[in-house]
């Protein structure tokens, strides 16, 4: 199963993967592991982190260039092989 | 030149995630290879040895509780892989090395003598093929 980014409250008395109980912590856990951990009422979830990117991302109108355009800026092929003489 | 000593005073144990450092009293990573006997006719007659198999699991000895019943009984009856860490000395130098892996209990018996500490034998027996690592501390 997918994991997933969440923020999570250390409950009880007792530290969770390092962090002191009343801490927030940041994870992607195993879902079977937190689901334990949440009925064992070690943690509780604060929140789910799920990153996205608003709006419309695009390449310029200009990439990829022309194979025209990449030639006449482009190296000509094998300039930067290092000749055998050294 | 000396050698660094130091009293078993301080490991950290977890057991799925969870801080079980003082509910253990003893604890222990016991690793074993099977020694595969591929003996041929010689003149010496000694015998030749291969490594075979490795067996690794976290022993140790646990308080009994309802703390430690309420988290390692449903791991046991589940059949449940979780993670186990053990770090000696962890608790107050974090610079120790550290043994980790997923296991298994396959066994959960406690038994108890009147009059004695509450105690019963943990065996966590490495569940995966990644079996139990060992790593420095970052």
């Amino acid at each position: 199963m997918k994991r997933s980014y969440a923020r999570y409250l250390v409950l009880g008395t007792r530290m969770y993967r390092g962090h002191r109980p009343g801490t927030v912590f940041e994870a992607a856990l195993d879902p079977a592991a937190e689901q334990r951990a949440i009925d064992r009422g070690n943690i509780r979830v604060l929140e789910r982190i799920d990153p996205t990117l608003d709006g419309d991302f695009q390449l310029p109108h200009d990439w990829p260039p022309s194979e025209a355009d990449a030639a006449a800026i482009e190296a000509p092929r094998g300039a930067s092989l290092i000749s055998k003489g050294g | 030149m000396a050698y660094t000593k130091k009293l078993a005073l301080h490991d950290k144990i977890t057991i799925d995630g969870v801080d079980m450092s003082n509910a253990f009293r003893s604890f222990g990573q016991p690793n074993e290879k099977a020694q595969v006997d591929v003996s041929g006719f010689s003149v010496s007659g000694a015998n030749e040895t291969l490594a075979g198999a490795k067996t690794q699991s976290f022993e140790g000895e646990a308080f009994y509780t309802k703390e430690s019943y309420a988290l390692l009984k449903p791991l046991f009856d589940n059949g449940t892989v979780f993670e186990v860490e053990w770090q000696p000395d962890g608790l107050v130098d974090a610079t120790r090395e550290v043994y980790f892996g997923d296991c298994m209990m396959f066994t959960f018996g406690p038994s108890v003598t009147r009059g004695d500490v509450e105690v019963f034998p943990c065996t966590f027996m490495a569940a995966t093929e990644n079996g139990i690592q060992s790593s420095a501390a970052t």
